[in-house]
């Protein structure tokens, strides 16, 4: 075990124990060592150093279609090579980069800004990362077997059927759910963290607003990246499986393919700006050494998240929808400017009368409001319908969202690594470099992407290969490709900047910008701990004032905060601890159990890795193989060795801290992942449901010709055995709370009977109905609503299984693991049931 | 265990909100708003396909009868909403121990009273286009 480095914290603990704490959390040895880490710390950096790579490739490929498109009639690259180019450009920038180099940003930094020791579920941010790893690895591969996508980072069917894009979109849409796993992990990890491991007193009054802007991320990526993952599946299906709901031949329906990608796309737009604005606000409230309008500033940051899922239409103003519908889709557009605004006269109005030093991150901040504030701006002019049907599909386009991105995006990410690589390497990075690197930047931007609005102006059509000397755009279209290069040399010395800072740069204190939050006041670079004794806040700027004095803590929520840091401090000694305290009020609550390094994620990426390219090879059977690795794995993973609950019950921290450590309901994490993963299921369904209707909306016949109606008896009595299995699990919770042994183990085998029941009798009136998935969008449609409760169904029952099998010895543990394991199991059984009654209700009772 | 340590919170005096008028008073004009665009969004794509906008009573359309009955409600939610932030922020204002309430709280039901305000302001806004199409889609 490689030994981390110390808190400057002064600590009580005896040096024997703090060893053994440091032991404890040492990042293990070696390659295999490498393989199982699960620490934030360490993935949150190889997210990021991943993301670069990808931005790496993403912007060599955008440098080759710049090239092209220097002069007109260009024959560097042909069409097809153009199309993949700005196919995998798009897609990269989109999923391999901005997503995963924000949420390492956020893993990294997220536990140093509120005070714990780790993220909630260290496990998951280790699969996170494999999935992405894998994920953008798989999409790659495409280049190499010569199979690369060329539909665009959208996918538009019908040009991503099978009839008109070969293998390469097999490889965009599998690989690509890998990357949407990896950001549905993250997003339950980020919010989770956020809402039970802050520091005590961290109230939400409190809370930096870097964290309030990846919290409103996290949130709005549980379900746009459903969304995303449930589209990717229907189009997988589509193209290998011989579905139909994009086939307008079978009553399928292309536009659907529209809304529930973009109902992924614009929020996304807005799940990296969000932190990205984060980040803009901890620099410009360090530079200025404060910041006005925090309540107006969060009050923004959660609006934009919520409005952001109300804009999906604005991408489809050109597609034919209703105009009213057109209409408000107009104005919720227009309204969003103003929580944009909001943030930006925040800024403003903070560094207003200030002088702060012109240091390389606030140089970046100062370009982001420039460029963000022109594409705004255009965002504006291009969400006024007519306006949007002239510039549809030409180069203002192309310029606006690059504005939005690059400025809104990338500059403030330039802004973060200047303000963060300190606290990360213990490095300053070259002042020199980064203010060439600001000055390469910014004009290299502004010359490669300003002309674009002109050229849009002029009919210039994004997507194609090439252009007519006539359009007479060749001066624009090279000044546009320099200023690229500009741009790219920017990069690269942003990159030689870090590595030159390991050998030249000044070493970092620990707080080298004088910031008020938290991070800065652990050792450059910090411990795996983060904190030896976990910090107590008394107001929003903890490196600043001691307190707030508005609202200090009373005498016992201070007592009880402070008899919970300092049974922290050092401890525990065996095992990975932190504190978890109150969503909204941060009091400590209990000490949660951090897992150590791991196998388990990695197996679990692998099998899924193994399935998906089972799927793209065609070769059906190893899907199972695949499966079955990812089952023994997860079943490793969730089922905790008996020795460590003994070990955590017989723990001395519990009578410490006078908390417990294992414990139920929302004081417990495991029960709050568990509600965000219901959420995550929820929304996949509601995405479900709405193909449902939507296809149906737009067919003239429901069932289709020649397709009776299922039988609405045999549907019944299927699905009405799995809803009276909710209250036969009732009963066993009830059971479980008074410690009746025979009446738990009678009432969940009820329960299991019930659902093997539901499983028989339902594939067989599935069977019995005889609709074929291959002929029609309604059969396609009918037979994956009928899948979706089997498969959480199966699920279900394993865990049944998994909690009966245990209650046989431990029924009498109605307050702590097992008590916990039945709460966790019944909340996902009853949601099960609960998507069993609105499948049924569109299946077979809906008019 | 010796002693819980766990913070608990004393009962609440009667100018401190609940729990639940509290998240009413943070989420109230924000779902009112989802509502007014789902059902919006159903009535323009599900109603103006199906022929809603042929339908005419008292000179409007179907359409636009539901659109301005879904504006109206939502509108009226999102002001109640606004209305039951307010008293909770002055209800904070009034209760000056930290011992019933954190400054959390008091954040949370300032944060409403703005959020509330911005999101009539989006519902009323996104209810303009139907008074633009009362006879059809």
């Amino acid at each position: 075990m490689s030994e981390p480095s110390r808190n400057v914290e002064p600590s009580s603990t005896p040096d024997a124990e703090l060893q053994q704490f440091n032991a404890t959390w040492a990042s293990p040895r070696g390659f295999p060592g490498w393989l199982s880490e699960v620490n934030n710390r360490p993935l949150g950096i190889r997210f990021m150093l991943t993301a670069l790579a990808f931005f790496l490739i993403g912007g060599i490929l955008a440098l080759l279609m710049r090239i092209q498109l220097a002069v007109s009639e260009n024959t560097f690259l042909g069409p097809d090579l153009y199309n993949q180019l700005f196919t995998m450009h798009g897609s990269t920038m989109m999923y391999l980069f901005s997503v995963p180099f924000l949420e390492g940003l956020a893993l990294y930094i997220l536990p140093l800004l509120i005070g714990s020791r780790d993220v909630a579920f260290p496990r998951l941010t280790a699969l996170g990362y494999w999935t992405y790893l894998f994920g953008g690895i798989l999409f790659y591969i495409s280049f190499f077997v010569g199979e690369v996508p060329d539909a665009g980072w959208f996918a538009y069917t019908p040009l991503s059927s099978s009839k008109y894009s070969g293998l390469g979109l097999d490889f965009w849409a599998l690989g690509l759910s890998l990357v949407e796993v990896s950001g549905i992990v993250a997003a339950v990890e980020i919010v989770v963290t956020i809402l039970k491991l802050r520091a005590p007193g961290m109230t939400l009054a409190r809370m930096p607003i870097f964290v309030w802007t990846i919290l409103a991320a996290g949130l709005m990526s549980l379900f746009a990246f459903t969304t995303l993952l449930v589209a990717t599946l229907l189009l997988e299906l589509d193209r290998t499986g011989g579905t139909k709901f994009f086939d307008a031949d079978f009553g399928g329906n292309n536009l659907l393919w529209q809304h529930l990608f973009w109902f992924f796309g614009h929020p996304e737009v807005y799940i990296i700006f969000l932190p990205a604005t984060g980040i803009i606000s901890m620099v410009v409230g360090t530079f200025a050494r404060r910041l006005l309008g925090y309540t107006y500033i969060t009050v923004a940051i959660l609006v934009t998240a919520f409005v952001s899922f109300g804009l999906w239409m604005h991408h489809m103003y050109t597609t034919g929808l209703p105009e009213l519908s057109l209409g408000f889709f107009a104005a919720a557009s227009l309204m969003i400017a103003l929580a944009s605004g909001v943030q930006i006269f925040a800024w403003i109005a903070t560094l207003w009368g200030r002088r702060p030093a012109l240091r390389p991150p606030l140089m970046f901040v100062l370009g982001f409001i420039f460029i963000f504030v022109l594409g705004g701006m255009t965002g504006v002019m291009v969400a006024v319908v007519p306006f949007d049907w002239q510039v549809h599909d030409t180069y203002f386009i192309v310029a606006h969202f690059h504005y939005v991105l690059i400025g809104g995006a990338v500059f403030p990410i330039f802004a973060g690594m200047y303000y963060w690589i300190p606290k990360f390497t213990g490095r300053m990075m070259l002042p020199k470099l980064g203010h060439l690197n600001f000055w390469l930047s910014f004009v290299g931007f502004n010359m490669t992407f300003f002309p674009m609005h002109i050229m849009g102006f002029f009919g210039m059509p994004r997507r194609v290969y090439t252009y007519l000397p006539i359009l007479e755009l060749d001066g624009y279209n090279l000044f546009a490709t320099i200023g690229a290069f500009v741009f790219a040399a920017g990069t690269l010395l942003f990159l030689l900047d870090i590595l030159l800072s390991f050998w030249w740069g000044a070493p970092a204190r620990n707080d080298p910008w004088g910031g008020d939050t938290l991070e800065w006041t652990t050792s450059s670079p910090p411990p795996s701990y983060g904190f030896l004794v976990p910090p107590v806040v008394r107001s929003r700027h903890p490196r600043w004032e001691a307190e707030t004095l508005d609202c200090p803590p009373s005498a016992s929520i201070e007592a009880a905060n402070q008899r919970a840091t300092q049974a922290l401090d050092g401890r525990p000694t065996e095992w990975r601890g932190t504190l978890v305290t109150h969503a909204v009020n941060a009091t400590p609550q209990a000490i949660h159990y951090l897992p150590g390094p791991s196998y388990q994620p990695l197996f679990v990426a692998i099998g899924l890795v193994v399935a998906l390219v089972s799927v793209l090879l065609k070769v059906h059977l190893v899907i199972l193989v695949g499966v079955a690795i990812m089952a023994i794995a997860l079943g490793r993973w969730l089922s905790p060795k008996p020795d460590l609950v003994k070990r955590l019950r017989e723990s001395d921290m519990a009578d410490r801290a006078g908390l417990p450590i294992l414990t139920t309901g929302s004081r417990s994490v495991a029960w709050c992942g568990m509600v965000t993963f219901l959420s995550i299921l929820a929304m996949s369904l509601v995405a479900l449901v709405y193909a449902y209707f939507y296809i149906r909306l737009y067919s003239p016949q429901w069932p289709p010709a020649g397709v009776s109606e299922p039988s609405r008896l045999m549907f019944t009595l299927s699905y009405g055995l799995l809803v009276v299995s909710a209250p036969a699990l009732m009963w066993a919770n009830r059971s479980f709370n008074r410690g009746y042994e025979n009446q738990i183990q009678f009432s969940m085998t009820c329960v299991l009977l019930l659902a093997a029941a539901f499983l028989a009798t339902n594939v067989y009136a599935v069977i019995d109905y005889g609709v074929s998935i291959n002929e029609s969008a309604y059969g396609s449609l009918f037979g994956l609503l009928s899948v979706y409760p089997w498969l959480l169904v199966v699920v279900g029952a394993l865990l049944l299984i998994n909690a009966q099998t245990r209650a046989w010895s431990e029924f009498r543990d109605t307050q702590g693991h097992m008590a916990m394991q039945m709460q966790v199991t019944s909340l996902y059984w009853y949601a099960t049931v609960a998507a069993a009654v609105v499948i049924f209700g569109t299946l077979i009772l809906s008019p | 265990m010796e002693g819980t340590n766990e913070y608990q919170a004393p009962l609440p005096r009667r100018s401190v909100p609940t729990d639940g008028r509290l998240w009413f008073g943070v989420l109230g004009g924000a779902i009112a708003w989802l509502l007014h665009l789902v059902l919006s969004y159903l009535i323009a794509e599900f109603g103006c396909v199906s022929g809603w906008g042929e339908h005419h009573w008292m000179g409007l359309s179907l359409v636009a009868w539901l659109g301005l009955a879904v504006s109206v409600s939502m509108v009226a939610s999102a002001v109640v909403a606004n209305g039951i932030a307010t008293r909770n922020q002055k209800g904070f204002s009034k209760d000056v121990d930290s011992e019933t309430s954190s400054d959390g709280e008091r954040f949370m039901a300032r944060s409403g009273v703005l959020a509330n305000r911005f999101f009539i302001v989006i519902i009323i806004v996104q209810s303009i286009p139907f008074v633009f199409y009362l006879q059809g889609c």
